[in-house]
């Protein structure tokens, strides 16, 4: 796990463009234009998901939940690598390699 | 209006009292909002998150096709309510059986090609809905209030289409800028609509009060537009259903009610009306006695009661097309049926 979270920090996460995004009362929701699938996304997702708009690495993700959860870093980093693991295994995040 | 009804419209509208206990249909039809309201069960998130995926999926749909059409001019209005989406809190929070989309009449054809390039089919003896593989239905109207399939309609009330067609505007609805009627005709169409369903859904109401409160528009000059179209009675109609309700109202509301005060009559039918919502279809007839002479009145209620062959075959979808001359009398043997049911009733809660 340890090896794969810093493979995942060394990237710069982007939302799939043909991804459109709708917020709701208690998230959000993802919905893929081109499959027709839909994902459902709690609070911290929604943040991961607005963070890597214009481009975001998992660090920078981390404290923007931080931020707006006022939680400290080792506390969130787990779920946010989870939630980029999810997103990105659903193909609504690309990536793009940094190393 | 019941007790229950009342309360449920408050609790969700002004969030002033506890949910009651609501019975299935009303859960079906409202759980995703009264989740997003914060009436969490596990059965409304599910059904708030399905509400959700099934409208973004229609409306890009719907959205992909109205582009397409805009590039001949031919770009449909969309009807409420998938267009009063836009009043609710969220996505999820107003699930839709159809999309009901307004075209130009000569531009009819142009939109049935669209659509069956975009895989969508007629149903059998329904030249009007189109349905696609994946769930997605389209009913195409001509003009605001069903007046293709009951002529007679127009005779109680009637927007012309060409001045709803001048009055309309594009919106966000849900994200998606689309074109829909002005303020005023969605509010008549709502509220015509709904007393022709008897207000079975709480939605329709819900949607009328959303409409008023988000609408600025005096209420001294829609009524004058109401009476414009002859569709003043259904706007009164569906004032005292919902102001009956008590949820808050913009004040002219009340006023209007005052100036226009319904005779005793009306009153009883309506909340006899909203008793059996669910299954009566006395809201139809008491639409059709809205027109403003006597005979209009029986022409509109023969028609309703023995309509045209062919809108008489979709109630009977498995009558094979030589026996359609048998669907009269199937037709008054279910008005008997229906009439007895409905005395029963009456009967019962005497």
């Amino acid at each position: 796990m340890g090896v794969k979270m810093n493979e995942m920090g060394t990237r710069r996460w982007r939302n799939r463009e043909s991804i459109q995004f709708r917020r709701l009362v208690d998230g959000g929701i993802l919905y893929d234009e081109v499959g027709g699938c839909v994902h459902h996304l709690n609070g911290v997702a929604v943040l991961i998901w607005e963070a890597a708009g214009p481009g975001a690495t998992v660090s920078e993700m981390v404290n923007h939940v931080c931020r707006s959860y006022d939680a400290p870093a080792a506390q969130v980093e787990k779920d946010v690598v989870d939630i980029v693991r999810q997103l990105s295994v659903a193909g609504a995040l690309n990536d793009l390699d940094l190393s | 209006m019941n007790q229950l009804d009342a309360e449920t419209l408050q609790c969700v509208l002004d969030q002033d009292v506890e949910l009651p206990r609501i019975d299935r249909d009303d859960e079906s039809d409202l759980g995703g909002l009264l989740y997003a309201l914060g009436h969490h069960t596990e059965a409304r998130q599910v059904q708030h998150v399905q509400t959700a995926g099934n409208n973004l999926h229609r409306l890009n749909a719907v959205t992909a096709l109205c582009h397409d059409l805009a590039r001949i001019d031919a770009e449909p209005i969309l009807l409420p309510g998938a267009a009063l989406l836009r009043l609710y809190p969220d996505v999820g929070c107003r699930s839709m059986e159809d999309i009901d989309l307004l075209v130009e009449a000569s531009m009819r054809s142009h939109v049935v090609d669209a659509l069956e390039r975009y895989g969508w089919q007629t149903l059998p003896r329904h030249p009007d809905l189109f349905t696609r593989l994946d769930g997605c239905t389209i009913d195409l109207h001509t003009d605001l209030l069903n007046g293709d399939r009951l002529t007679n309609r127009r005779r109680a009330g009637w927007i012309e289409p060409s001045q709803a067609w001048s009055r309309c505007q594009r919106r966000d609805v849900a994200g998606f800028q689309l074109l829909t009627l002005g303020d005023e005709d969605e509010l008549l169409v709502t509220a015509a609509h709904a007393l022709r369903h008897s207000y079975r859904r709480l939605t329709w109401l819900i949607d009328l009060v959303l409409q008023l409160r988000a609408t600025p528009v005096n209420g001294q000059a829609l009524w004058t537009f109401a009476k414009g179209t002859g569709l003043h009675h259904q706007l009164r109609y569906v004032l005292e259903v919902v102001d009956g309700s008590q949820v808050s109202l913009p004040s002219w509301v009340a006023a209007c009610r005052r100036q226009n005060p319904l005779p005793a009559w009306v009153v009883s039918v309506l909340g006899w009306i909203q008793l059996h919502r669910q299954e009566t279809v006395v809201g139809e007839l008491l639409s059709c006695w809205t027109c403003s002479s006597g005979l209009d009145r029986i022409r509109f209620v023969a028609e309703f009661v023995f309509p045209r062959q062919d809108v008489l075959m979709q109630v009977y979808p498995r009558l094979p097309p030589r026996l359609a001359p048998l669907v009269y009398p199937l037709r008054l043997l279910q008005i008997v049926g229906r009439g007895v049911s409905e005395l029963a009733f009456a009967v019962r809660r005497r």
